[in-house]
């Protein structure tokens, strides 16, 4: 980093360091092993989880279809999905539980109530309210303030509610027999703009028109 | 057509738990009631208000032209959105909007009447037998008076409608191509 610019120019770059944080220990593990690849954060349909089954041999490992005739296995460890909050489970201590439907089909998704990232901020709320009182501080005190204010969105669902339209990161989970789905990021989406849902719809279409014209010309050869 | 009646009967459609997305034109043109979808569903469209909220159909310009019935040529009954609702929502005339909601047969003539659901048409018909005349009276009878509905449960104003509503289409046919 160029050590000449300010933190207001931090500030308004934040944005970059988000995309380019790599996401190591992902990569590593998919040419480890021969076999089906496993895919990591692919768009599905909720449609798709639920009649995704676990893999017997690495249980981690889920397996869908694209259609109900049982070809073309799509092997994946986590997800994107796109749905919209129509209610609430039953929120417990560390969890909030919302009922999440992308017009495909219907199911449970449980948020980390993100308790240990909430302590660590409202830490770090403390101690810049504390230096800015100092005007030395007082820039970058407000600054991180900001900044804290902006990461809570992605940290408490709290926010949450019934009418919300949802991005989720996760993965499924087969729970006393129902599928349900584990979140470890979310996006809020509200408004009346459509856009990101249809370029999620977007994503999803041509990311599945490709895995079905790949694997046609595997088993074709 | 006995056989087809009795087979019917067993074929108790099953409730829909997600909200299926239906164009308004599948809901208004569906002639056999026990046809019906039985369940939740999303449709979207453009919002009416006059005596009674209703919702117009919107032109889909992806699908093929002679599949296209121009845009407001058909509207389906709401149930459940009243002006206080809808300003809640942010809803009003004209607007294009996504509604969310269960489906159900409205008797048109006596709106304060039960709403009916093709499963109970299902039921009505089997608690008839193997009367294929008094069924085919019923079947008749709930034509004349019912008309399909939606139970607004949610209501969201919506830009890019088209856009929208193909690739919701595109996506519905992706989950359930065979």
């Amino acid at each position: 980093m160029d050590p000449n610019i300010s933190f207001f120019d931090v500030e308004d770059r934040v944005d970059n360091f988000i995309i380019r944080k790599k996401q190591h220990d992902i990569q590593t593990t998919d040419s480890a092993k021969s076999g089906p690849k496993i895919h990591e954060d692919i768009p599905l349909t909720i449609a798709h989880i639920l009649r995704a089954t676990q893999d017997p041999e690495t249980p981690d490992v889920f397996i869908t279809y694209n259609a109900n005739t049982n070809s073309d296995p799509i092997h994946f460890r986590t997800c994107i999905v796109y749905a919209f909050v129509s209610g609430y489970g039953t929120h417990n201590t560390a969890f909030n539980k919302y009922h999440i439907d992308d017009s495909t089909g219907f199911l449970e998704a449980s948020i980390s109530k993100g308790q240990a990232k909430k302590q660590i901020v409202a830490c770090l709320h403390a101690e810049a309210t504390s230096l800015a009182s100092s005007e030395r501080y007082k820039p970058i005190a407000q600054s991180l303030i900001r900044l804290l204010g902006a990461a809570t969105e992605y940290i408490d669902p709290g926010a949450i509610t019934r009418g919300h339209s949802l991005f989720l990161r996760g993965r499924p989970t087969l729970f006393r027999g129902k599928m349900g789905l584990d979140a470890y990021s979310f996006l809020i989406d509200s408004g009346s703009s459509r856009k990101q849902e249809i370029a999620f719809a977007d994503h999803l279409l041509s990311w599945h028109h490709d895995y079905k014209s790949t694997t046609q010309v595997a088993t074709n050869k | 057509m006995s056989e087809e009646q009795s087979g019917g009967a067993q074929n108790i459609p099953e409730y829909c738990h997600y909200f299926k997305t239906l164009l308004v034109e599948e809901l208004v043109l569906e002639s056999d009631y026990r046809k019906l979808h039985y369940g939740q569903c999303s449709v979207i469209g453009r919002l009416r208000v006059a005596e009674h909220f209703r919702l117009e159909n919107v032109c889909v310009r992806s699908l093929p032209q002679d599949c296209c019935l121009p845009e407001g040529a058909l509207s389906l009954l709401l149930l459940g959105l009243t002006y206080d609702k809808a300003t809640k929502q942010r809803v009003s005339n004209g607007c294009y909007c996504i509604l969310r909601g269960e489906v159900v047969l409205c008797n048109v003539l006596r709106p304060k009447s039960p709403t009916l659901t093709a499963r109970g048409i299902h039921e009505q018909l089997a608690s008839l037998g193997q009367d294929s005349l008094a069924q085919q009276k019923l079947l008749s009878d709930l034509k004349l008076t019912h008309k399909p509905a939606i139970a607004v449960w949610f209501a969201q104003k919506i830009d890019a409608t088209d856009e929208l509503l193909s690739h919701r289409l595109e996506i519905r046919s992706l989950v359930h191509e065979r």
